[in-house]
């Protein structure tokens, strides 16, 4: 499944799909101002690279590591984020 | 190109206030160390938490430091000046509204690229400011070293370096200010990139020549209008529609520009700005390893989806077990005392008299609030705090966030749900860091369900006494699946507009006893001034009704209840009593019955429906108090409403299928 990934590199994916201890950089955020806000307003970007410290694969919530913080998402929040992963 | 943003007209109005009657305020982000800094210099009055966003409430205090006095304010945490939560929007509302004479712009220097982005905005207010570069020495653990000299270039601010959790340099913090305070020299925003700042210009010119007495620059309100900000949105009105239309117009240069809403444009333009700062007065070297490696270690186990849960129970079981071994090794010696008391004042005074029952009253009211406040709320508070000031919150709202959305909430509402098998009293004063009006009734609510203390007395002395600790265990169990069924009842009635939980995990810290103890005390004493009387005033009015012989009438207007359940009507009284005082309902249910073994009365059925009723009916007076306070009259009385018909149903339903539950558990 992670060699498919890859691969497939250009594709973007939602945070919440992605496994613990993934890196990537943060693509686009697809929601409206009030999500858009409550991300920026702890440092969440487009383009900031991310490392997936818990992932959300089961639908709980994902922890990531930016800017030297850990900031816990919930699930819904995380599907919102498209991450674009670096090539291992 | 330099902006000079000071507004005339506050600067005016303010100059007066400045030397007289300087007024300070203390402004962050969450998790700053503001409150630190405050309780350093004020003496302890606002509570500190290793948790975001736990000054809900901003704290004012008058205050001489090296001889010279100012009023300093503690104002919640906020990550940038557009107000989502309820306690951002209070920060923003007297940032506009109240004579500022000096902002203190306290920053967490282990995020200080974060910070930096509200620094931004706040340096768009104008007003005399200095940075306050607190955890300095956090900082240089985690291999981040900070030239404040260079920040204080770039930002032609003063910028003091501080280790507020030891009290090091606030001394030279405070001197700063008072000296800006004697010479202020004016603030600048700085620039963004060429054509965002082209249109911010364009419509700052625009704003001037339209409104041109305003409390706030106008360049901020360019930037927040153009960032789509509701709260300065209504800066323009009553008649806004033209400037509006101009603010239209300018978004949609940008979002054609760049591709992007306007308010993604301004957000981008100034992490990028912060970043740049950053990167110019940083150097990030490799962080000592160990230390490094000690906190993702422990995270990787505290937050594992297996371990992350067994280490919560762990905590959780050995923090209540704890406490109740402590409490009950203290509640006993005290309620001897009062017994010995009690018979003493029997003694003394004749027998039936008057005074004799109010004797009585106060003093049951008085051991009342002892028996549950010195042995049960004070070590809760204590292990409370210590769990808090850990850091270990954060995690167990990030753990339990899958659960908290089933029941329509997030994790972060998990802390007042814990509280909640304390006392409900701060539980539901615990509702406030929650963001929005919903998910505080909804917590609440929630709260107020979970068995207290107070509750769990009754169900270990009655279920846990006479059908042994599995039932115990069981009313336990019922509860939360009553509270989450309940939870998401309410979750449907009021649909959520939050997209869900962005919560940063701070660091661990290690905790102070100073602090624990101090704030033991602090939230203590709400209970001591708001619920204690409320107690003694109820243990009043119980023993009137010996003397006046209310229980009677009291017994006959319930019946019809009792009747439901299937309880003996004799107990009618005991309904009451618990309301004023939780406990109480087991010790009246002795005295009603006139006799200490309740199993000779009542069958094991009547004994698991009347325990099951007490636990849900109603909350204490003092709950219903500080409910009324928290969440308003009206949400008070429905959330009551809603526990009693909860509790209805429950004991009538228990009522018939006991015979078959008792076999089972």
């Amino acid at each position: 499944m992670l060699s498919s990934r890859k691969k497939a590199a250009a594709a973007s994916l939602f945070l919440s799909d992605l496994h613990t201890g993934s890196h990537g950089r943060i693509a686009a955020i697809r929601g409206g101002w009030s999500l858009r806000q409550r991300l920026n307003q702890v440092g969440i970007h487009p383009g900031d690279s991310i490392r997936v410290v818990r992932g959300g694969q089961l639908g709980g919530p994902v922890l990531i590591h930016i800017h030297s913080t850990d900031v816990a998402l919930g699930n819904r929040m995380a599907a919102a984020i498209l991450v674009d992963l670096d090539e291992a | 190109m330099k902006h000079d943003t000071m507004n005339r007209n506050t600067l005016e109005t303010q100059s007066a206030l400045i030397l007289e009657h300087p007024r300070i305020i203390l402004l962050g982000q969450p998790n700053s160390g503001k409150s630190t800094i405050f309780n350093k210099v004020a003496g302890y009055r606002s509570i500190t938490t290793n948790f975001p966003g736990v000054t809900v409430e901003y704290t004012s205090s008058h205050v001489a430091i090296g001889g010279r006095t100012c009023d300093l304010i503690d104002l919640p945490g906020i990550y940038s000046l557009t107000a989502i939560e309820r306690a951002a929007r209070e920060t923003l509302h007297y940032l506009i509204e109240e004579p500022v004479s000096l902002i203190i712009n306290v920053i967490d220097a282990t995020h200080l690229d974060r910070s930096l982005e509200l620094t931004l905005q706040l340096l768009e207010l104008g007003k005399p400011m200095l940075l306050c570069l607190n955890m300095i020495d956090e900082a240089e653990r985690k291999g981040i070293r900070i030239d404040a000299g260079v920040l204080s270039s770039l930002l032609k601010l003063p910028v003091i370096t501080t280790n507020a959790a030891q009290g090091l340099r606030i001394d030279a913090l405070f001197d700063a200010a008072f000296d800006l305070l004697h010479a202020p020299h004016p603030v600048h925003s700085l620039p963004m990139s060429r054509h965002v700042e082209q249109v911010v210009e364009a419509l700052d010119g625009v704003l001037k020549r339209c409104l041109p007495l305003q409390r706030i620059s106008s360049r901020l309100l360019a930037i927040k209008l153009l960032e789509s900000d509701p709260f300065f949105a209504l800066q323009l009105e009553p008649d806004g529609t033209h400037l509006r239309t101009e603010v239209r117009h300018y978004q949609s240069i940008l979002e054609e520009a760049h591709g992007q809403p306007a308010d993604s444009v301004i957000s981008a333009e100034r992490h990028a700005l912060s970043l740049h700062l950053f990167e110019q007065c940083t150097v990030v070297h490799h962080p000592r390893r160990s230390w490094h490696q000690w906190r993702s270690r422990v995270d990787q186990l505290v937050m594992h989806p297996v371990w992350g849960y067994v280490i919560m129970a762990t905590v959780l079981v050995l923090f209540f077990n704890l406490i109740f071994k402590l409490g009950a090794l203290l509640e006993q010696p005290i309620l001897t005392l009062f017994t010995r008391s009690e018979e003493a004042l029997t003694a003394a005074l004749p027998t039936g008299s008057f005074y004799a029952y109010i004797a009585k009253g106060l003093l049951q009211g008085i051991a009342g609030g002892i028996a549950v406040v010195l042995p049960y709320l004070i070590p809760f508070l204590i292990g409370m705090a210590l769990i808090e000031d850990v850091g270990y919150l954060p995690r167990i709202a990030f753990l339990m966030d899958n659960f908290m959305h089933r029941i329509g909430l997030h994790g972060t509402a998990v802390l007042p749900g814990i509280l909640g098998y304390g006392c409900s009293v701060p539980a539901i004063m615990a509702t406030r860091i929650l963001p929005s009006p919903r998910d505080r009734f909804i917590a609440a609510v929630a709260a107020v369900l979970v068995p207290c203390s107070a509750r769990m007395t009754i169900i270990f002395g009655l279920v846990g006494y006479y059908l042994g600790g599995t039932a115990a265990l069981f009313i336990y169990l019922l509860n939360i699946v009553v509270v989450a069924l309940v939870g998401t009842l309410l979750a449907h009635l009021m649909p959520d507009d939050t997209p869900g939980m962005v919560l940063v995990i701070p660091s661990y810290k290690v905790p102070s006893l100073k602090t624990i103890l101090a704030k033991t005390w602090l939230r203590s004493r709400d209970f001591v001034l708001f619920a204690w009387p409320l107690l003694i005033a109820g243990s009043l009015v119980l023993s009137l009704s010996e003397v006046y012989h209310w229980n009677r009438a009291i017994n006959s207007a319930l019946a019809p209840l009792l009747y439901v359940l299937g309880l003996p009507p004799a107990i009618g009284m005991t309904l009451i009593f618990g309301v004023l005082r939780k406990e109480l309902s087991m010790i009246m249910l002795i005295q009603a019955l006139g006799t200490t073994q309740v199993n000779t009365v009542m069958s094991p059925e009547q004994i698991l429906v009347f325990t099951i009723f007490v636990v849900f009916y109603f909350p204490c007076l003092a709950t219903f108090g500080i409910l009324t306070r928290e969440v308003g009259w009206k949400e008070a009385l429905a959330a009551s409403l809603l526990t009693f018909s909860i509790a209805v149903v429950l004991g009538v339903v228990v009522r018939f299928i006991a015979p078959w539950l008792l076999q089972v558990i």
